[in-house]
């Protein structure tokens, strides 16, 4: 594979998740994609150094990181206090930044498996474990009966469990 | 039996085949059993609170990226053989289809991406091969198709895959890579499942173990972890192409490119109609081409002239 095919499989791989990860250290969409927007530059600029066959992952999510950091102080903001990202640089070993891009990749996982439900399933699947309905408040708000919407519940536990499997691994 | 006595006779008399058989199954289900729950406890602590994570752009995210490094003049991404041959290409495609103009004015090269949700949608890629992608589905290409032609796809599409012995065309699933010359099949993969169905031709698809080869009216499914090569002859499973054509806020050039790609006709806009302007909010299910385009004539005014079976005039546009 070409090296420019290897780079846009790595961007359209790891893109989302790491925007994730950097909206999460500096609290704002535009910022952070603009961060993920730098750092794959940055990859781009330096593929002559970097394997992109081998696992950069953990690369990819400290370069975000100290782009995060960097950006924070820049901005004079005091970042929020978050148990996870404490802002003294205790995240700084290979092994932590590869275990964040291990749980953003399995939330990326699980985001797209929730997106191939079936609509109504999705809907229902989402009004239950996101917004914390009841099955009850489920069925007044979408005018359907309670015994559908456990229908729905099993049916997307179902599709979940099928495409989410292997998700501890 | 409870499972009590069976055990209790199991250990009384080793000897009872019928017990042992009864405890095997038991313990079997068992294990299944343990096993299921835990998949769903997982699945149910992982979806617990996903409020806070986004769906940003990639795809727009992409092509403001592929435009940048494009632009860098170490090492140009984009040959002068490449951009000649793109302007050849551009060129056929103002004498054969119109509609091109209307599409490529930026001369942006990104590379397509096409994500779908709920509904599904065909394009065409530039070595002339159709790809139609189902519903909640990510088809991305990865290279330029100088040297070969590589794509990679989450989900569910047909591929019509125009013969090119140069350029072997490959798609990249989780489970393994999809080598092919010229041919035609369904293709449905994501990270459990593979499902492969030939319509024409031949395909190879490797993965870590080994390489497999499957002809038209062949499939090569994934069951349980094991690939499983069958015959398949009931090609109409491949008809969900036709079935579902739904535009959402779609200018009217892509709807258009949609329509010639599934119905494999093509459109004369000799009079340069500003199609882009024109979006379109509406659903097709199983309809003809004939159907689609009265419903168009009648949404945006738009008057069709069928010039063959293959070719219509488009003239006269009025959007909202």
């Amino acid at each position: 594979m070409e090296i420019k095919a290897k780079y846009k499989k790595l961007f359209f791989e790891w893109h989302n998740p790491l925007c994730n990860y950097a909206n999460r250290i500096v609290k704002d969409r535009s910022s952070a994609s603009d961060i993920v927007q730098d750092v794959f530059v940055y990859v781009w600029e330096k593929r002559d150094q970097l394997d992109l066959d081998q696992n950069i992952k953990s690369y990819l999510f400290q370069t975000t990181y100290h782009r995060c950091i960097n950006h924070l102080k820049q901005s004079k903001i005091v970042p929020l206090s978050d148990d996870e990202y404490k802002m003294s640089n205790t995240a700084s070993d290979e092994a932590e930044f590869q275990r964040e891009a291990d749980i953003y990749a399995k939330k990326e996982r699980i985001i797209k498996s929730l997106r191939h439900l079936p609509p109504k399933c999705k809907e229902v699947f989402v009004l239950s474990r996101q917004n914390g309905l009841t099955y009850t408040e489920i069925a007044e708000s979408l005018g359907i009966s309670k015994k559908t919407v456990e229908n729905h519940m099993v049916k997307a536990l179902s599709i979940l469990r099928t495409n989410l499997k292997n998700l501890a691994t | 039996m409870k499972i009590t006595d069976i055990i209790a006779q199991y250990l009384l008399s080793k000897e009872g085949q019928q017990e042992r058989n009864q405890l095997a199954e038991w313990h079997d289900d068992t294990s299944k059993n343990i096993e299921i729950v835990k998949e769903l406890d997982s699945v149910w602590e992982a979806t617990e609170d996903f409020s806070d994570y986004e769906t940003f752009d990639t795809n727009a995210a992409w092509s403001a990226l592929d435009s940048k490094i494009s632009e860098e003049p170490k090492q140009p991404l984009i040959s002068t053989k490449l951009l000649a041959a793109a302007c050849v290409v551009l060129l056929a495609g103002l004498v054969t289809w119109n509609l091109i103009d209307n599409h490529n004015t930026s001369g942006d090269k990104a590379l397509p991406n096409h994500t779908t949700d709920d509904s599904s949608m065909s394009f065409a890629l530039e070595d002339e091969s159709r790809i139609w992608l189902n519903s909640n589905s990510e088809f991305v290409q990865v290279s330029d198709f100088t040297e070969t032609r590589s794509v990679s796809l989450e989900g569910h599409g047909y591929f019509e895959i125009a013969k090119d012995k140069k350029r072997p065309f490959t798609i990249d699933t989780d489970m393994g890579t999809i080598k092919v010359l010229g041919t035609a099949f369904d293709l449905n993969c994501d990270p459990n499942t593979f499902d492969l169905k030939v319509t024409e031709g031949k395909v190879a698809f490797t993965n870590k173990k080994r390489t497999y080869e499957i002809s038209a009216n062949q499939r090569l499914v994934m069951d349980n972890g094991v690939y499983v090569m069958i015959d398949w002859y009931d090609h109409h499973e491949a008809d969900w192409r036709f079935e579902n054509l739904s535009f959402d806020n779609t200018p009217l050039s892509e709807v258009l490119t949609t329509l010639s790609t599934t119905f494999q006709v093509t459109f004369d806009n000799s009079d340069n109609l500003d199609l882009t302007n024109c979006l379109i909010n509406t659903k097709f299910n199983d309809e003809s081409i004939t159907d689609i385009l009265s419903e168009l004539e009648i949404i945006v005014n738009l008057k069709v002239k069928k010039l063959s079976d293959t070719t219509y005039e488009i003239s006269s546009l009025k959007c909202q």
